[in-house]
């Protein structure tokens, strides 16, 4: 059966989230997606473009001025905030919660419009897992910055080769009950304040 | 029972704002102790959006946020979104608005020959010829901007231009713009002017780019503004915790009242968390001299916001009516007797009363009138909706 597609405009100030987004959108195939970055005259944006489908990032201020299109009629066609006619509690908490938004244009197929949030949704936390673990491994990388610097330092205050010196930072941290790094840490400091 | 304990064993209480001068009480209360002294541990949260604090509040990301007078209204009447009962149980104060024009509008104005600049009725007059003019010319409609459909700002501006015989829906085109994207936006010539709060009517005085024409208590010095609001069912679920969060909040608005707290205050207020302008523009707002015109002209004004204390942060379900009444005279909502009774279910002067210890009348005296020399009255919504209709036009 052949369907229009669907127009969507994806607002998002973060580039890699929207372009991710914009991709699963149009692989998924009856979708015509377009970006938007910048927000600056947002109104006449979306006037120009009519799309069926507005998805937001939950975060971005321009969301009031999508909230003022509910009542210019004239302007736009009206989008309505999601399934505010369907009382689906659970989808808007998760959609809050990955911080997605979206407005949909009055009268179009429930399926069709649940599929492309649930696009948004799942993008978004893809997203969101992504940066975790790139945060995750910067602070890796850290700690092992700061494991080195103090084995150095414990290698040349106490005379010991490179396993005694992470033995020591180990046995220490298990008394301790803390993490090494944070016992290195701590070395680094004393010894910046003893140099 | 809220179980979520914080700081020192505090009660957790997650509040929501926006950055604007009048988010103050909240802002102080949290970070000079208010709240700690009654066991609260208030986290703030600023928020980019009014559409964001709804959200939030809706699905209990925040148990209690900043909202615009007509916020409480829309949520319990389930206006272009979810029905969510809402209470109103705290007034950050009065005023904080002004109406500016732009820059490049003030040749017209100078033009019509109605001295613009002498009152809020003077310019809106002379706006109301300048328009007509433009219209004869062909020219397209001014646009004006607000901050959120269910503003005082929306209702302020309407209210300015109806008095000025301005028809808002016909004779100039009403467009939102979030109020940190105001200044760029009145410079890149896409706003001919708009109602804001304070700071960001004097950052535009400022920059050279417009002229402030009305304050918002030209327009009614007993119009509400800000509210704490929250979801009926955690108002409900917390009485006690929302009793001292109230107390706290009224301890914090009274500080804010103190001149001799002004320069603490402005500095609070300057941080980058909470609203983050600069002092000098800052200090405007708090002081009532106000920069109105890039001139360097200065309209003293010591009553252009205050932020209560007293019996002031009662939220004033009277005038909460007028703004009802104005969320149906531009057709937000229609007129319905239970819409109106409704009014005193959302802004509760009682919990604030109870847990303050004054009596819950929210006033020892009667409404001044608004700035076309009608009068409110909340018993006779429809009426009143009669009696302005014929000023527009």
């Amino acid at each position: 059966m052949q369907k229009e597609a669907l127009k969507v405009a994806v607002i998002d100030s973060n580039p890699v989230r929207a372009a991710i987004l914009v991709d699963g959108l149009t692989g998924a195939g009856e979708v015509d997606a377009h970006l938007i970055t910048d927000t600056f005259d947002l109104q006449r944006r979306i006037f120009a473009m009519d799309p069926d489908v507005i998805v937001i990032d939950l975060e971005d201020h321009s969301r009031d001025v999508l909230e003022q299109m509910f009542q210019v009629s004239r302007d736009v066609r009206r989008p309505i905030a999601m399934f505010v006619d369907h009382s689906d509690r659970a989808m808007i908490d998760q959609a809050i919660e990955a911080g997605v938004s979206a407005y949909i244009v009055d009268g179009l197929v429930q399926s069709r419009v649940r599929s492309i949030v649930d696009m948004a949704i799942s993008r978004f936390n893809a997203f969101s897992r992504l940066r975790a673990e790139l945060e995750e491994t910067r602070g890796a990388l850290e700690d092992r910055k700061i494991i080195e610097r103090a084995k150095g330092i414990l290698m040349r205050s106490k005379g010991v080769d490179e396993p005694a010196a992470y033995g020591l930072l180990r046995r220490t941290a298990m008394n301790e009950k803390k993490k090494i790094a944070d016992i290195a840490r701590s070395v680094v400091t004393a010894a910046e304040l003893l140099a | 029972m809220n179980m979520d304990r914080g700081r020192d064993g505090h009660e957790v209480v997650r509040a929501g704002f926006l950055p604007l001068v009048d988010a103050a009480p909240l802002i102080v209360a949290a970070r000079r102790g208010m709240a700690a002294a009654e066991a609260i541990d208030l986290r703030l949260l600023r928020q980019p959006s009014w559409a964001s604090i709804r959200d939030r509040i809706n699905v209990g990301h925040l148990d209690v946020a900043q909202m615009l007078a007509g916020m409480p209204l829309a949520a319990s009447l389930g206006i272009n979104h979810l029905k969510v009962p809402t209470v109103a149980s705290f007034a950050f104060g009065r005023g904080g608005n002004v109406i500016a024009l732009s820059r490049g509008l003030f040749a017209g104005l100078d033009g019509t020959g109605q001295g613009w600049r002498d009152g809020p009725l003077a310019a809106g007059l002379a706006l109301r010829d300048l328009i007509r003019q433009r219209a004869a010319a062909g020219e397209a409609p001014l646009v004006l901007a607000m901050v959120f459909p269910f503003s005082s700002h929306n209702y302020e501006l309407r209210y300015w231009l109806a008095a000025s015989g301005i028809d808002p829906d016909t004779d100039v085109r009403i467009v939102v713009i979030p109020p940190s994207m105001m200044v760029d936006s009145l410079r890149a010539g896409q706003v001919d002017g708009f109602c804001v709060g304070e700071p960001w009517g004097s950052l535009a005085v400022d920059a050279g780019l417009a002229a402030i024409v009305a304050l918002k208590h030209d327009i009614w010095p007993d119009a509400p503004e800000k509210v704490l609001g929250a979801r009926k069912v955690w108002t409900e679920r917390h009485p006690d915790l929302l009793r001292r969060l109230l107390r706290a909040l009224h301890a914090g608005a009274e500080w804010c009242q103190d001149p001799a707290n002004r320069d603490d205050l402005v500095s609070l207020l300057a941080d980058e968390a909470h609203v983050g302008a600069p002092v000098r523009i800052l200090r405007r707002a708090l002081t009532g001299n106000l920069v109105i015109h890039p001139d360097g002209t200065i309209r003293q004004a010591p009553d252009f916001l205050r932020f209560g204390g007293g019996r002031m942060n009662l939220p004033d379900a009277d005038a909460a009516t007028w703004v009802l009444s104005q969320m149906m005279r531009w057709g937000q909502v229609d007129y319905s007797e239970q819409a109106v009774q409704m009014v005193g279910e959302v802004y509760r002067a009682d919990l604030l009363a109870g847990a303050a210890g004054f009596p819950a009348g929210v006033n020892g005296r009667d409404h001044a009138p608004l700035m076309d020399g009608h009068y409110f009255d909340p018993d006779n919504v429809r009426r009143y909706l009669g009696e302005l209709r014929p000023t527009v036009r």
